[in-house]
């Protein structure tokens, strides 16, 4: 119960640090992200550009950029306690947390589907290679993995779009799903997601698999080595039983720890990979926020990284005890 | 000893997963509408998404209505600027009293909003008084402080709106009330606005509601930040009036461009039949290998238009070294325009020695003012006479070959947005072998940096002067000059002078149309413009759009200029009511 209270209360500390970096730092830049958006929207305009100054006192004053900075700063603090992000400066009257739920699934969807295949297939491969009497081709496979993880994921995705959707026009070139397509649930619609997802998501798979395979790979070399398998290999277990439940069990303790940090940094890796396929996440939407300087695109979103990275340890900690037994009679004794 | 994995059950899952994804090729454009009456845009945007969703409203602050939404409203007149002729539509007639104090604009009859309510001459009336009493008090709405600095009373009788001015304003139809460029005012649906309190927060959309109330042919029914649809409405007023025929486009699709790069890609594989503008990198192969794409001037060079945006090398003429005009000049004599246009523009531009765009009602000012800058060599590249200004300036060379005065070295950053980027890396070279110690800087506070006065030098176009040479002359008087750190739009040259001023008041009274009158004033302006060279004219920008006749065709091209082919200019509806489907 101790180690409850004490992780969520780091987990508030956590938050509260973060919310209070992200307050400071995009405002250490002398651009007015009201003038920046206002400007922006008005470069196809003609006019004289006459009154240009009060409106950006008039719609700043709408955002409370017009209020000294430490009673905007308690007011943030105050929505974020709230879960209120506030209106979009840049898109304006889009509010923020409407933004976030826009883009959030399409990245989640790609990003932790493409991460967790990657996940399964790299660490089943990682233990494979080891594992005595695996098929040759496991050992073939591998090593092309190990390179392609050495390639950005951007390139891949760069030669797959080339190849796949330009010239062979078997994918889409980019987006989330097909112009005019229908945006109610149906297996149509989930198929053409499906479809628009396959690329982008096969650049992060192919460049992944190579860097789980290798920590897997690691580990349960050492697992090999332990008399517990010795002693299984003794007592006649079947194959199947000592690979799944004695070497991968082991062996994926470390791993599960490095896919929840991967897992909680899939939001600030997801920028190239939307920016090359147009792809409707997170990553762009940050993106566009730190170049439009919209502080409060840009305090959600680093809010829910955050909040995704703190809980995702969260968990962690609270569910090792389930995965690894010894932790919890350490624990109990 | 059996391996725990299977080659055959990894080869059959594949296999499922291929014909899947296969199987998906057939949620392909999943309409109602066929896509051979369905017109795919692939228009301006934040990254792969639109901003200000669902604002509508063309007068709230911040507000993307000229992404597509904007197609389905309409204006009182169009302009063409290739042919000059003014096109009636929501109104047939306007006429200034002789001391331009005064205007009567006609509105047409038979004109309705989508929702059946009659426009009216009392709509038009409404849209303008809100814009002067908004400019005068909370100023939070678009134009409205322009319309309060120039109006002093709006009213509707009949069908007649009179517009009563300030002073003398022999502009303000052409600028206000003709839709042509980023030029005209949408009119506003008085039975909507009217019981608003706070318009500039009004977004005035709502697909269930049918807003935006527009009199155009299309309503917006669906808008998110990946897509926006605009179906046409049968029951156009321009229709059942005989006004005008029914669109042949049944459904107008919105998608967003991103860059140039998947701009290319959406037309080459018909899944856009028009985008932004594409380099001239991009758009020459793509005609050149596509038949059915084509340019305004078909597959060849300039593969475009002429745009009001012709482009300059401006100074900050407050920052000093380039607040001495000898400067100035010295650097736009190390300009070589045609290596400019040979390189950045691979020949497919025209060079320009005036702030002016190549339109046919600029033709003659443009050749008068040409000659103003032969007289002073500004018309060719010249190091010798470049480098015996800056010498009588007070410079000298230092040992990297850089002029140089009391220490300090003649350069900086050259900022601009990243379609500049050949033109301006060309240019810093060019003003690097003349001496001056120049970088192009394209970041993404390069537009922050012009506007506020911290950026030195910058790249930028004009959209001011189509029909008249008065609205970019205005542009370089002191009323639009503020201290380094304040903010000034959309001009950047902080050059002021004082008899300059004088000359470009004179006209501003004066009708556009009086060329005669304005002619010898632009004369003496333009002298002065060219002894203090507040910029460097560099080159014409062309809107270069490729144009897919896959579906459509009858698009604008130099043959047939009906219109300008952008899209996303207040003339786009105009632009879409004349298409017609492909064979």
């Amino acid at each position: 119960m101790r180690h409850v209270l004490r992780r969520l209360a780091l987990f508030a500390l956590t938050i509260w640090a973060a919310a209070t970096l992200t307050f400071v730092l995009p405002r250490l830049a002398p651009q007015n992200p009201v003038a920046e958006a206002l400007a922006q929207a008005s470069l196809t305009r003609g006019g004289s550009g006459t009154g240009f100054d009060q409106l950006v006192a008039s719609y700043g004053a709408r955002f409370g950029l017009d209020r000294p900075v430490w009673e905007q700063y308690l007011s943030y603090l105050g929505d974020i306690a709230r879960l209120d992000l506030n209106y979009s400066i840049s898109s304006f009257p889009t509010r923020v947390s409407d933004l976030i739920a826009q883009a959030l699934p399409w990245t989640l969807g790609l990003l932790v589907t493409s991460t967790l295949i990657a996940f399964v297939l790299g660490s089943i491969l990682g233990a494979l290679v080891v594992w005595p009497g695996s098929p040759r081709w496991i050992r073939q496979v591998t090593p092309v993995f190990m390179v392609l993880s050495a390639i950005p994921y951007y390139l891949i995705g760069l030669v797959l779009v080339y190849f796949l959707a330009f010239r062979a026009g078997i994918f889409p070139i980019g987006g989330g799903r097909t112009v005019g397509a229908e945006t109610s649930i149906s297996l149509t619609g989930f198929v053409d997601i499906l479809h628009h997802a396959f690329l982008p998501g096969l650049s992060i798979v192919l460049t992944s698999i190579g860097f789980w395979a290798l920590g897997m790979r690691g580990v349960a070399i050492s697992v090999q080595g332990e008399d517990y398998m010795t002693f299984g290999q003794a007592r006649a277990l079947s194959e199947r039983r000592l690979f799944w439940q004695y070497s991968m069990r082991n062996a994926l303790l470390p791993q599960v720890t490095t896919l929840g940090l991967s897992l909680g940094h899939i939001l600030t890796g997801a920028i190239l990979v939307e920016v090359i396929f147009s792809y409707p996440g997170i990553g762009n939407l940050l993106l566009r926020a730190v170049t439009q300087n919209d502080y409060f695109t840009i305090y959600g979103i680093v809010l829910v990284v955050t909040l995704g990275i703190s809980l995702a340890m969260l968990i962690l900690d609270l569910i090792y005890p389930l995965l690894d037994p010894r932790i919890r009679r350490t624990a109990r004794a | 000893m059996p391996h725990p994995t299977s080659p055959g059950r990894i080869a059959r899952t594949l296999r499922l997963a291929s014909a899947l994804a296969l199987s998906a090729t057939s949620a392909a454009f999943a309409q109602d509408v066929p896509r051979e009456d369905t017109l795919i845009l692939a228009a301006n945007s934040n990254g792969p998404e639109f901003g200000s969703v669902g604002n509508a409203n063309p007068y709230a602050p911040g507000n993307q209505v000229n992404t597509a939404p904007h197609l389905a409203y309409e204006g009182l007149f169009y302009f063409n600027s290739f042919t000059r002729e003014t096109i009636p539509w929501l109104a047939t007639d306007a006429v200034y009293n002789d001391a331009f104090t005064e205007l009567v604009v006609t509105i047409r009859d038979g004109v309705t909003w989508s929702d059946g309510t009659a426009f009216t001459a009392g709509d038009v009336a409404f849209t303008l008084e809100l814009l002067r009493q908004n400019g005068a008090g909370d100023a939070n709405l678009s134009y409205a402080v322009d319309i309060a600095n120039q109006l002093t009373a709006v009213t509707a009788e009949g069908n007649a709106v009179t517009i009563a001015f300030n002073g003398p304003a022999p502009r303000f139809l052409q600028d206000y009330l003709k839709m042509h460029f980023g030029n005209g005012l949408y009119i506003l649906p008085r039975h909507v606005f009217e019981t608003v309190e706070d318009v500039a927060a009004f977004t005035f959309f709502d697909a269930a509601k049918g807003w935006p109330l527009v009199t155009g042919a299309y309503d917006v029914t669906k808008w998110t930040s990946t897509e926006i649809n605009m179906d046409r409405r049968d029951d156009w007023w321009g229709a059942t009036t005989g006004f005008h025929a029914l669109p042949e486009v049944a459904r107008i699709i919105a998608v967003p461009f991103n860059n140039a790069d998947r701009g290319a890609q959406l037309v080459q594989t018909d899944a856009a039949d028009i985008t932004r503008d594409l380099p001239v990198g991009l758009i020459r192969p793509l005609v050149q290998d596509n038949e059915s794409i084509i340019t305004f001037t078909g597959a060849s060079e300039p593969f475009g238009n002429v745009d009001w945006w012709s482009t300059s090398l401006y100074f900050n003429s407050l920052a000093a070294p380039f607040d001495d005009a000898r400067v100035r000049r010295a650097v736009g004599l190390a300009v070589d325009r045609a290596q400019l246009i040979d390189f950045a523009y691979e020949n497919a531009s025209e060079p320009s020695l005036t702030p002016y765009p190549a339109f046919g009602a600029l033709a003659d000012y443009i050749a008068t003012a040409e000659p103003l800058a032969a007289e002073r060599g500004l018309d060719r590249q010249d190091l010798d006479a470049s480098a015996a200004l800056m010498e009588d300036a007070g410079f000298g060379r230092n040992s990297a070959g850089f002029w140089e005065k009391e220490g300090v070295e003649v350069g900086g950053e050259i900022h601009s947005i990243t379609a500049m980027g050949p033109l301006g890396t060309l240019v810093a070279e060019q003003l690097r072998r003349a001496g001056f110690n120049v970088s192009f800087v394209s970041a993404a506070d390069s537009v922050a940096r012009i506007r506020d006065g911290r950026a030195v030098m910058s790249l930028w176009g004009h959209h001011a002067s189509i029909g008249d040479p008065y609205a970019t002359l205005n542009s370089y008087t002191c009323a639009q000059v503020k201290p380094i750190g304040e903010p000034i739009y959309p001009f950047f040259s902080r050059w002021c002078n004082a008899e300059y001023d004088a000359i470009v008041e004179q006209i501003r009274v004066l009708s556009p149309d009086d060329t005669s009158a304005i002619m010898p004033l632009f004369r003496q302006a333009m002298s002065i413009w060219y002894d203090e060279v507040p910029e460097i004219p560099l080159a014409q920008w062309y809107h270069r759009l490729p144009m897919n006749t896959t579906y459509w065709t009858n698009w604008p091209t130099q043959d047939n200029p009906y219109i300008q082919p952008a899209f996303w200019l207040t003339s786009g509806a105009y632009l879409i009511a004349n298409l017609e489907k492909a064979d």
